[in-house]
């Protein structure tokens, strides 16, 4: 599947799916089923939000990263400097601790780290509890993720400063991960 | 105690969202359509893609409709969509003086270079509510339209003052002023970028650039206050304004072809522009000599254009010696103020609590100390 530029109106379908997700942490949000059908949908996160004015990197899906350059304008930057990370797996430890997490004075320059899953169903069960959260809000994840969210709980430890995650199945539904959010073993 | 926290519901909320949508979308009468609001409530249209700093008539209309009519409303929805658009490219910078013009005065001049062309307004008309009965005035529309079929640019030749053919890019009378030596030339030979406030929020001391852009986007009902507060309220500075130029017309914005690298014209806006003429009295200032500011606004809005362009001559000699500047940057944001205003409304159940607490506390401390 190749990629094309979103239409406004799509972006900001992608854009609602994204804040729904973030708002909600833990909820199970669709992304659009047309858009899902006709482009990996781990890449409709990066073409609604990247720009001109925004960097990125796909550090293991440098194919991925040309073409969302290409059609976004968006800058192709390192790990450490991007403001948006995608990782087609889980990534590792030293990757979460390495990417950007603001300032208590800029918080907002903290990155937005998309997560790619097979799929929101996993072995090992975590607890979700924070701003947003419904009460019992609980996320399945894989024994790879468990990894994974053990160095987001790091990168998180010290609010305002932090990362905000989504973690994107392979059929396209989103769960958000905000920098607000405290995720614990069951 | 007789104060007990509250709990809002999730539930509770999206009733009051369903209510306001089926209220709205049930409503007995026709169907609201979006040519209707843009050509009967055109100003209205204006003002809400000038506040909200998006060019989208379409989108006003559609943002006016949702929020029923209330335009701080629609500015707020205008730009939360805005705010998730992506930027593609950066506009070409564009000449103010490539302006066509539809209405152009001058107050300051009878005879000017080009001419004065009055254009579509309602300055010199009393205001008589027109209480006719929607038959009469349907029946008035479509004369009109037939008398206006064979000669389309008759109004403008109507309101053009002087009866020659209006020029579309007169002379502005600063030029003139100029020639004259009478103008203060504060023109700078640098170019510097433009302050961005859509990603910074500006604060003082803030560069002209800033200032403008801010006072642009701001709420005009805020500028207004704001000018009528400065020119006769408490802060003193009574002074002589005359304007130089009110126009209001259109102008192409142009971007580089992502290709070929050349400007392209993606849309037109129209625009109204003032130059607000100031006559230098302070002791400091050369009394030879006047000075002029500068408004620039989305559509036809000379209320907002002409206070924009006395506030900005106005803050330049003010040099931060009043709090004007951060009153302007901080205080005249439609979205900054009514949001600040309307989260009141929202949940304040702690604080408030504390606050009963500390009440106690205190009488509780004065009775033991009375005691």
């Amino acid at each position: 599947m190749t990629l094309s530029a979103l239409s406004s109106r799509d972006s900001t379908l992608v854009f609602r799916s994204l804040l729904t997700s973030l708002s909600s942490p833990g909820e199970k949000v669709p992304m659009p089923t047309h858009l899902c059908e006709t482009m990996p949908p781990r890449a409709l996160p990066l073409l609604a939000l990247t720009d001109i004015e925004t960097t990125f990197c796909a550090p293991d899906d440098p194919d991925l990263e040309a073409e969302v350059a290409e059609l976004t304008g968006s800058r192709v930057v390192s790990v450490a400097d991007a403001n948006f990370v995608l990782c087609s797996t889980p990534p590792p430890h030293e990757l979460v601790l390495h990417v950007g997490r603001g300032t208590p004075l800029h918080p907002e320059l903290g990155c937005r780290l998309i997560v790619c899953t097979e799929s929101h169903e996993g072995d090992v069960a975590m607890r979700l509890t924070g701003p947003g959260t419904r009460p019992n809000a609980n996320l399945s994840v894989s024994a790879s993720a468990d990894e994974f969210i053990a160095a987001r709980n790091i990168a998180v430890a010290h609010p305002p400063s932090g990362i905000d995650c989504w973690l994107v199945s392979a059929n396209g539904v989103v769960v958000g991960l905000p920098r607000t959010t405290l995720v614990e073993k069951r | 105690m007789g104060y007990v926290s509250a709990r809002g519901g999730l539930d509770a909320i999206r009733a009051a969202e369903r209510l306001v949508r089926r209220l709205r979308l049930t409503s007995e009468s026709s169907w609201l359509e979006e040519d209707q609001i843009l050509e009967k409530l055109r100003l209205l249209v204006d003002r809400v893609m000038g506040e909200a700093g998006l060019w989208a008539p379409r989108l006003a209309a559609k943002a006016l409709r949702q929020s029923e009519g209330d335009a701080t409303e629609a500015v707020h929805l205008l730009r939360a969509y805005r705010s998730t658009l992506p930027r593609f490219a950066y506009s070409e910078p564009a000449d103010a003086d490539d302006v066509s013009v539809e209405r152009r005065i001058v107050p300051a001049f009878q005879r000017v270079p080009g001419s004065q062309l009055l254009g579509r307004s309602v300055d010199y008309t009393a205001r008589f509510l027109e209480r006719q009965s929607d038959d009469l005035a349907r029946e008035e529309a479509e004369k009109l339209r037939s008398e206006a079929s064979g000669t389309p640019d008759d109004e403008r030749s109507e309101a053009h003052a002087d009866g020659d053919t209006p020029q579309r890019s007169p002379q502005r009378l600063l030029e003139m002023l100029r020639e004259m030596d009478l103008v203060v030339d504060r023109r700078r030979a640098d170019d510097p970028e433009p302050f961005d406030i859509t990603r910074t929020p500006a604060r003082p001391p803030a560069a002209r650039s800033a200032l403008l852009s801010s006072m642009t986007r701001a709420d005009t009902g805020a500028l207004v206050n704001q000018w009528y507060r400065n020119i006769l309220g408490p802060d003193g500075y009574l002074h002589e304004v005359t304007l130089g130029e009110v126009r209001h017309g259109a102008i192409d914005v142009e971007v580089r072809h992502p290709v070929t690298g050349l400007p392209v014209c993606v849309s037109s806006v129209r625009v109204t522009e003032v130059e607000a003429i100031e006559d230098l009295e302070g002791v400091d200032e050369d009394r030879t000599k006047f000075d002029v500011g500068y408004g620039l606004c989305f559509g036809h809005n000379e209320r907002k254009a002409i206070a924009m362009a006395n506030l900005d001559i106005a803050c330049h000699r003010d040099a931060g010696r009043t709090q004007l500047e951060q009153s302007l940057l901080l205080t005249t944001d439609a979205l900054d103020s009514a949001g600040f205003l309307e989260h009141l409304k929202l949940p304040h159940y702690v604080t408030f609590r504390s606050m009963i607490e500390r009440k106690f506390a205190m009488r509780k401390a004065r009775n033991r100390d009375a005691s």
